[in-house]
């Protein structure tokens, strides 16, 4: 397997794109399923999943080979997910006053406007209770947590991935574990 | 009774990392016979991580390997090698050399005016002053010889081609090639002679 992705990888490289299909169609579960599990929503999934694509076959040059091509894929789709969590959830005040809006919060614009999507998401989602209490980790821990356990990394890979020390990476597993459990407890408890 | 104790939760760590001891794990099991907070701690950690590795599969959506080959941009795929040179990189090889070779060769047409004589032989006159050769009368000049940039006068016997390159060849009554006689004016008979001597190796210096 691994030497047909590095001749897939090769060829894209030395000027045969339509090579590109082959490695979508090895990775297209493993990144969609990620990015679902990241960002809690089968559209947006698609939608970042397929940007992953793009992204490496952009700067397939830029791929050395000196580590898997799997975990150079799994780096440009995590850090896309989390770019694009950070911008759905910015990190000012709720109740902050906007620049250049008179006296109008972001609470106050929110509440103006269309039904919340994030309605609807929970409502679709709803049946996916693991996912629920994913999206409540914080994305940090997130990330750590779904390579480990959903696509059954070793600690080394998921360093390579999101760039840290595997010390790191091993704190990380055990605080989200941690959240996860006492989410499912208080789930457990409500019930 | 709440169990408080780092050591338990660092034990509990390594088992759920299958990092822990025969020893540590014996430790860990005896502990929590007795400590209730540690083994719902333990079991609600690994119904977790069974929960997570037992997932649901979630597989992409129809066509998504035709969407995506779909998005990547053209301007990425054109600045790639074109299909032609994989096919036939031996042809595209080719055609790069003669066209460099082409250049290379062009310039030299237009840079090169020094007088210069290629030949073995040592019974000719060369006229540096004046730019011209002179093959002698009675003489037998042996091998080929060629003249650049000047002229040359063909008086006894040349056993071997002659080439004039931007320069006139006069023959004497007696004057006798043997060889290919050739005069090199144009640009373009400049190039197929550097090309044609490059292969064949027929030029001596
Ligand atoms: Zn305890």
């Amino acid at each position: 397997m691994e030497s047909l992705i590095n001749s897939l990888v090769t060829q894209v490289k030395s000027g045969n794109w339509e090579a590109f299909e082959g490695l979508v169609e090895i990775y297209k579960d493993k990144i969609y399923r990620l990015c679902y599990r990241m960002v809690g929503d089968r559209h947006e999934a698609e939608d970042l999943a397929q940007e992953a694509f793009v992204r490496a076959f952009v700067n397939i040059d830029k791929y050395s080979g000196s580590y898997k091509f799997s975990t150079w894929l799994y780096r440009i789709a995590t850090n896309l997910c989390i770019d694009r969590l950070r911008k759905k959830k910015p990190d000012y005040s709720m109740d902050a006053e906007i620049p250049g809006t008179e006296g109008a919060t972001l609470y106050s614009q929110v509440a103006d406007a269309d039904p919340l999507p994030e309605e609807e998401v929970e409502e679709k989602e709803k049946h996916d209770h693991l996912q629920q209490e994913i999206m409540k980790l914080p994305e940090k821990y997130r990330t750590a947590i779904l390579l480990k356990y959903i696509e059954d990394m070793s600690l080394e890979e998921i360093s390579s991935v999101m760039d840290l020390p595997v010390p790191t990476v091993k704190t990380r597993i055990h605080r989200g574990r941690e959240a996860l459990k006492k989410a499912y407890k208080k789930v457990a408890k409500s019930r | 009774m709440s169990c408080e104790s780092e050591e338990y939760m660092d034990l509990i760590d390594k088992a759920l990392d299958g990092e822990i001891t025969a020893e540590e794990q014996t430790e860990l099991e005896r502990h929590m016979e007795s400590c209730e907070s540690c083994k719902e701690h333990y079991h609600a950690l690994k119904e977790i991580i069974y929960e997570m590795k037992e997932a649901s599969p979630v597989v992409a959506p129809a066509h998504f390997t035709e969407n995506v080959m779909k998005k990547l941009p053209e301007v990425k795929k054109r600045s790639m090698p074109a299909q032609w040179i994989r096919r036939y990189p031996v042809l595209t090889a080719a055609a790069v050399f003669l066209i460099l070779m082409f250049g290379s060769v062009m310039a030299g047409w237009n840079t090169e005016n020094d007088f210069a004589v290629h030949s073995a032989a040592s019974n000719i006159k060369v006229n540096s002053a004046a730019h011209t050769v002179t093959v002698p009368k009675g003489e037998t000049v042996k091998g080929d010889l060629v003249v650049e940039n000047g002229d040359i006068k063909v008086e006894g016997k040349v056993e071997g081609n002659v080439v004039v390159i931007k320069g006139e060849k006069y023959m004497a009554s007696a004057g006798q090639i043997t060889g290919d006689s050739q005069e090199i004016h144009e640009a373009v008979e400049w190039v197929w002679y550097k090309l044609k001597t490059f292969f064949t190796g027929q030029e001596q210096k």
